[in-house]
């Protein structure tokens, strides 16, 4: 008989139902240092404060590390633990692999500092908005997990596969300072381009075919949309919105299709690369005999 | 709509565009900048699209019939060209359909205007009360129909 057995395992058990009545009480925020190397979101000494972030908690990935996160489950309790946080901060460049990550009801907020690129491979749940905020760029290269949607505060959030910006019913919010890069896929759901953003097509991209697939805000006096290299093309159908004070400029030296129908407000300024109508147009287009 | 050095493209497969209604209906030219008319992946007669006013200066505008024209106008028609330098028009053709622009009436401004057109393609242009003044002139080269109904003589070359 041994009795440190019974002590030990009472310390052992009590010390993370500890932390987490600790860290549920109020928010902490948790810089990753990755101290054990392995990469592993679940390692609890991969964070400063030695315990993983919990629901409420801000994760902060660091300027001047960077490198490989992998998101993993923890087992306690019997219970599988995804990675969670109430908001992700990344501050250098990151790739992101492994099980889903796991928001709180609330949402989650993805932050990525200016300068710094982040490739998320692992599936987002943000359960309800996916909010993008920082000058930088994240990659989402994985189908959101359930979502209402995701909003662009701040730098290019780049959709690599469909799905990454949710499913059937949510809507892509690009607000002032944001850009949506839809990187070669057909996004099959609405988009509402605010003042102020940005919408971008790589290789072969376009909107949805059905009604309110792109909707300019009635208030926005400036928006842009495009395709940056010489051989992209984003073909939008059923654009509509703005007003007489909108001014749409063209970005980039590829082609933008405006298909099939326009029921647009405002003005466009077209300094580089093409723009193309195609066929009839709702509202500039009324076929009448020709002169 | 504002053309500052990029292309604006129509592809009209089966019938003339009119883009008069709406907000591409008239367009600013301040910079070189083109025109495209082409039909979608299959050859054959090219058709015009009619836009509102055209107002530029003294810029370079490209106007051109595409690569799957064949024949027929796939011309730019404008209700109205109001000229505010001297302008350009290098007018030309990826097959065997010409390039065309025209304007229904022209506003010169109160200065001679001297305007050239170049390449094989056509040149249409109607005066009107807000014409050319005397001194004006019109060079055309490279081919094509270029045709100037004007109701002052103007010094012509090409």
């Amino acid at each position: 008989m041994n009795p440190s057995y019974p002590f030990m395992g009472r310390y052992v058990i009590a010390f993370p139902v500890a932390a987490v009545l600790a860290s549920s009480l109020s928010a902490a925020t948790l810089t990753w240092d990755n101290s054990s190397a392995d990469g592993l979101w679940s390692t609890p000494a991969n964070w400063d404060g030695g315990s993983r972030p919990l629901a409420t908690d801000d994760a902060v990935f660091p300027a001047g590390l960077g490198g490989a996160i992998t998101l993993d489950t923890a087992l306690e309790f019997a219970v599988v633990l995804f990675p969670t946080a109430k908001t992700i901060q990344f501050e250098d460049n990151y790739t992101v692999n492994g099980v889903s990550f796991i928001a709180p009801v609330l949402g989650v907020d993805v932050g990525v500092a200016g300068g710094s690129l982040v490739t998320f491979n692992a599936q987002i749940t943000p359960n309800s908005t996916l909010v993008k905020s920082g000058a930088g760029t994240l990659v989402v290269g994985t189908g959101l997990g359930a979502t209402s949607g995701v909003t662009i505060n701040g730098g290019v959030y780049r959709a690599n596969v469909v799905g990454s910006l949710g499913s059937t019913g949510d809507v892509a919010n690009i607000n002032s300072g944001g850009t949506l890069e839809i990187n070669g896929f057909h996004h099959p759901h609405p988009i509402n381009l605010n003042d102020g953003g940005s919408l971008k097509g790589l290789g072969s991209a376009s909107t949805n075919f059905s009604t309110n697939s792109l909707v300019i805000s009635g208030t926005a006096t400036a928006v842009s949309i495009g395709a940056p290299g010489p051989s992209d093309v984003l073909r939008t159908d059923y654009m509509l919105g703005g007003s007489t004070s909108t001014v749409i400029t063209k970005t980039g030296d590829g082609t933008l299709r405006l298909n099939s129908a326009n029921a647009l407000l405002g003005s466009w300024v077209i300094p580089t690369g093409t723009v193309q109508i195609v066929g009839t147009l709702r509202t500039w287009a009324p076929i009448r005999p020709d002169r | 709509m504002t053309l500052s050095g990029g292309t604006l493209a129509v592809e009209l497969p089966a019938s003339p565009g009119d883009y008069t209604d709406g907000p591409g209906n008239n367009i600013l030219v301040t910079a070189d900048s083109a025109f495209l008319n082409d039909r979608g992946t299959t050859a054959g007669v090219g058709r015009p699209a009619t836009f509102g006013t055209l107002t530029m200066g003294a810029q370079t505008l490209t106007v051109s019939a595409g690569t799957n024209v064949t024949s027929g106008d796939a011309g730019f028609i404008f209700e109205n060209l109001t000229l505010t330098g001297d302008p350009l028009f290098s007018i030309t053709q990826a097959n065997t359909g010409p390039g065309h622009l025209a304007a229904l009436s022209l506003s010169g401004g109160a200065s001679p205007r001297a305007i050239v057109k170049t390449g094989p393609g056509n040149l249409t242009l109607h005066g009107g009360s807000n014409e050319l003044v005397a001194g004006s002139t019109i060079t055309a080269s490279g081919g094509g129909h270029p045709a100037a109904e004007l109701s002052r003589d103007q010094s012509g070359s090409g």
